[in-house]
């Protein structure tokens, strides 16, 4: 399970890292417009229309969630492994997460 | 573009500090970015938040090849952690900082002296090889002795309580709570240091995970910032994975102590100043 893991959270974390520096990059470059906090999805568009800061902000966001996809997928090794004791901590995890999120927002 | 390239060094001193002590590296970066580049305290806590998140990735997935993290144990500290976290929210509001920055100067002053004094080494935790399997119990290879260290973890509930309380303090004060699990998992639990630093390690990528969605929403996330820092954060940390594996216990003893003192006088003068 944990080199598994490792690999999942290496793959996920350096895609969201590398979008991250190449939106860096046209920041660099001048092809950015001032930062606004917008949803994922308007993120996700304005990183397709070549603008730094929302390219940046994709690979934040999935940087943010990647420890989650690791949880998430701790959740489902314990399920194959039926070790219900492990389960019940990242279902408890993922539920104080969620909580944390909503509250945040 | 000179902002990003200054930005650069805080990102790759916080990875290093990050891989060897399990901190998450918060304490170098937010200081930094409000003394010397005059950021407000929101906007540095939200970039150092994500670098954070982004270091424990790479150091994580290194030390999980590694069979260092103690996932279970990890997992475990990090559900109090975050109850912990989201009270210290509350209690944030209400409670006075001053009497809350001279406590934690106090708390830490103990802690690195509990650091100095009662360290556990590998040979006074290590068990035999056996086939019988406990939740917690965990196995690594040491790449300094060159051989499987087996372990045992020891009175979880105590580690419990100091991630509890780590996680109230560092909601209240903007600082990771590493300083105490880190003591806290090898003093009471048994569990040898190098995999302490490494389950903080993944347990501190959860909490800032949490902990910086509440920023972006709030709009204080600068992606320029925070993009300059992680690319920091990936030099450093990656150049620690692949050439600090054989840092001695006591070397990283000696530095985590050096940091708690420093943390301690820190917190101490700006009580005073508050």
């Amino acid at each position: 399970m944990e080199k598994r893991l490792g690999y999942l959270l290496k793959i996920t974390g350096f895609i969201g890292i590398a979008i991250a520096i190449l939106g860096l990059i046209e920041v660099i470059l001048g092809s950015s417009k001032p930062y606004e906090a917008q949803t994922f999805i308007n993120h996700l568009a304005g990183a397709l229309n070549f603008n730094g800061t929302d390219t940046i902000m994709v690979g934040i966001w999935i940087i943010i969630a990647t420890p989650v996809f690791g949880v998430a997928y701790v959740l489902v090794e314990s399920i194959k492994k039926k070790n219900m004791r492990l389960f019940g901590i990242c279902i408890l995890i993922l539920a104080i997460l969620v909580t944390a999120i909503l509250m945040g927002e | 573009m000179i902002d990003v390239i200054q930005l650069f060094p805080v990102g790759i001193i916080a990875g290093i500090l990050g891989y060897l002590l399990g901190i998450g590296g918060g304490v170098i970066i937010v200081p930094v970015l409000v003394l010397f580049f005059g950021y407000s305290i929101h906007s540095a806590v939200a970039a150092s938040l994500v670098s954070i998140v982004a270091g424990s990735i790479i150091i994580t997935s290194s030390n999980l090849e590694k069979n260092l993290v103690n996932i279970p144990l990890g997992l475990t500290l990090e559900t109090v952690t975050i109850i912990g976290a989201l009270l210290g929210g509350f209690l944030s509001v209400s409670v006075s900082e001053r009497p809350i920055l001279i406590m934690f100067s106090i708390i830490t002053l103990v802690t690195a002296y509990l650091m100095w004094k009662k360290t556990v080494s590998v040979e006074e935790i290590e068990i035999e090889n056996t086939d019988e399997e406990s939740f917690y119990s965990g196995a690594y290879q040491d790449e300094i002795r060159g051989r499987v260290v087996h372990y045992k973890v020891k009175n979880v509930r105590y580690s419990m309580i100091v991630s509890g309380v780590a996680g109230i303090i560092s909601s209240m004060l903007g600082v990771g709570g590493g300083f105490f699990k880190v003591p806290a998992m090898n003093i009471f639990s048994h569990v040898p240091l190098r995999v302490s630093t490494a389950t903080s390690n993944y347990m501190v990528g959860l909490t800032a995970s949490a902990g910086c969605v509440a920023y972006i929403f709030h709009g204080f996330m600068d992606p320029k910032t925070a993009g300059s820092i992680i690319c920091g954060i990936l030099i450093g940390s990656t150049f620690a994975t692949a050439k600090l594996a054989k840092v001695t216990d006591s070397r990283i003893k000696a530095i985590f102590i050096l940091l708690l003192l420093a943390i301690s006088v820190q917190m101490f003068i700006r009580a005073i100043r508050y």
